[in-house]
């Protein structure tokens, strides 16, 4: 469903993707791992186009989005969840998911209500009228994921969802997209928790320097040990 | 009955009696008041609601005050033809401006902003077959409404309850439009905007939008204000008139919509208080802002509301 085909990607005159390939299939998780500043966030960027690939093609549900604007592909069926839980912070719980559904596609079989939503998330149900600036660390996490489902994606974009966040959380949020991808979401997973990645992922891939250096299964790379120690320093 | 509809029923009520006792003079400054609050809430939907800070407003101020001038005077349009017509000039000449505008943000749009207004300030003051040059345009009558409004607005007071009844359907209008979701989203702009693209907004149609919605009440509080003085110069598209709205604002509490009033009131009566002493008041001004940005950066509003709020949960 998302087909990322050799793409280059800059920042000015910095050459950040150096050909990146992959692809993520309808109701599973693809991780993606690496050290800090490998390009993991920029892939991410690449994808939802903040940053569009320079050369090489992106391609969502076979239709090529490499150089649609952002919101178009939000809009088609995309959805983010940024890193370092950036919600609205002005805005109340109740209206951060509100602005979100606003502009959501809802050509889908059972779409994600407000109240769908809530039901996962009890945590918000009972902040919906608190500042989303007042919430916990944890809270405001849960609310990036359920302010990207309210927008009824079918590709969920996850830019290190567990960074900073209690092993508790964490637990949670594994148990959340192990039950997304049963109900056939497909998950783009950029991390730098190992564990968390091998645990939930059906195929993991490596970045360095801009290029993948490894791609297989969880239980692959969880064998390589010249892998993990070169480029992921476990 | 939400507290908000008691604070505005209040306020009405509060102006309403003001208008009725005060003398000729003073109602004026009244008017003036309620011109610049309409004027000061439209720039805070570019400003505190969706973060475009604007060096420039006084364009459409201006702009639309001299449209219907020059539409009366010159072409002998009456009110009913020539004030919306002012209106959607400065609504057409606001997008025209920003689909060039819109290609920057922040202090690059502040600077692109006075640009725009410091142009139009040179056509008012250079197309003298027009525009009258230095002089302005004198002698536009303020409107006759006799058919749907049962009193003159030849007097002070008159034309300041036509400024009240205008003032309360716009300010109505504004916190409407904050409210609605299309308010939520701009807010949301404020914060992120790519967050929003990644939401799947096109930001750049909203911004777009408020910014034709801002110039259109800010053409509203020029008409009004020409028509108060039956008077256009240049000075209204000057960029004092845009850094005052813009002080209005941060003294009053950017992203509300109150806060500007109340901004534009203090302004008003300071600067009839002070000029009678000094003609720098100007000067003295700027020193009260510099105290309100160290000590009150949420402005006067702010400082009010943060107060009632430490009391009200103060409560048992």
């Amino acid at each position: 469903m998302l087909d990322v085909a050799d793409v280059h990607t800059y920042y000015g005159e910095g050459y950040v993707l150096q050909g990146v390939s992959l692809t993520v299939e309808p109701a599973s998780i693809v991780a993606v791992l690496g050290r800090n500043g490998v390009g993991k966030t920029t892939l991410i960027r690449t994808v939802i186009a903040f940053t569009p690939a320079r050369r090489g093609r992106v391609m969502f549900e076979d239709r090529d989005i490499t150089r649609w604007p952002s919101y178009r592909i939000a809009k088609a069926g995309m959805g983010l969840v940024p890193q370092g839980r950036r919600i609205f912070p002005s805005l109340s719980v109740r209206e951060n998911l509100e602005i979100a559904q606003r502009a959501a596609a809802t050509d889908i079989a059972e779409p994600w209500s407000l109240g769908r939503v809530l039901d996962l998330f009890p945590a918000l149900a009972e902040r919906l009228r608190n500042g989303a600036g007042t919430l916990s660390g944890g809270e405001q996490q849960m609310l990036t994921v359920a302010r990207a489902l309210v927008g009824n994606p079918r590709l969920l974009l996850m830019d290190e969802p567990t960074e900073g966040l209690s092993p508790h959380i964490v637990a949670e949020m594994k148990k959340l997209v192990v039950g997304l991808r049963a109900r056939g979401m497909a998950i783009l997973l950029v991390e730098q928790n190992l564990a968390f990645a091998l645990d939930v992922a059906d195929r993991v891939h490596v970045m360095d320097k801009g290029k993948i250096v490894f791609g297989g299964t969880p239980a692959e790379l969880d064998a390589d040990e010249t892998i993990k120690k070169t480029y992921l320093g476990v | 009955m939400n507290r908000t509809s008691i604070y505005a029923g209040i306020f009405v009520a509060i102006a309403a009696v003001l208008g009725a006792v005060l003398s000729p003079y003073d109602t004026g400054l009244l008017t003036q008041m309620l011109i610049y609050g309409i004027f000061a809430m439209s720039l805070d939907l570019l400003l505190g609601y969706t973060g475009m800070p604007s060096l420039g407003h006084a364009a459409y101020f201006g702009l639309s005050g001299y449209a219907a001038a020059i539409l009366t005077l010159k072409l002998g349009w009456g009110f009913a033809l020539a004030a919306p017509a002012g209106l959607l000039v400065a609504v057409v000449a606001a997008a025209l401006f920003h689909l060039l505008a819109l290609r920057t943000a922040h202090s690059y749009y502040l600077m692109i902003t006075l640009a725009f207004s410091q142009v139009l300030w040179s056509v008012a003051v250079s197309w003298t077959e027009l525009t009258g040059g230095d002089n302005g345009l004198p002698g536009v009558k303020r409107p006759d409404l006799g058919a749907w409004l049962p009193w003159s607005f030849a007097t002070t007071r008159g034309f300041f309850y036509f400024v009240l009844i205008i003032f309360v359907v716009a300010a109505f209008a504004l916190y409407i439009f904050v409210k609605s979701p299309f308010g939520y989203a701009l807010r949301g702009i404020r914060d992120n905007e790519m967050r929003m693209r990644a939401l799947g907004y096109n930001v750049w149609a909203y911004k777009f939008t408020v910014a034709m919605v801002s110039a259109f009440f800010a053409g509203l509080a020029g008409e009004l204000y020409m028509y108060l003085n039956s008077f256009i110069s240049p000075s209204s598209l000057s960029v004092t008139v845009s850094a005052q709205v813009l002080m209005m604002i941060l003294v009053g509490s950017v992203g509300t919509l109150f806060g500007p009033v109340l901004g534009a009131g203090i302004f008003v009566l300071l600067q009839y208080v002070l000029s009678t002493y000094t003609d720098r008041w100007l000067f003295v001004i700027g020193l009260i802002y510099v105290g309100v940005a160290l000590y009150a950066p949420e402005g006067a509003f702010g400082l009010i509301r943060d107060r009632m709020r430490t009391k009200r949960s103060a409560r048992p």
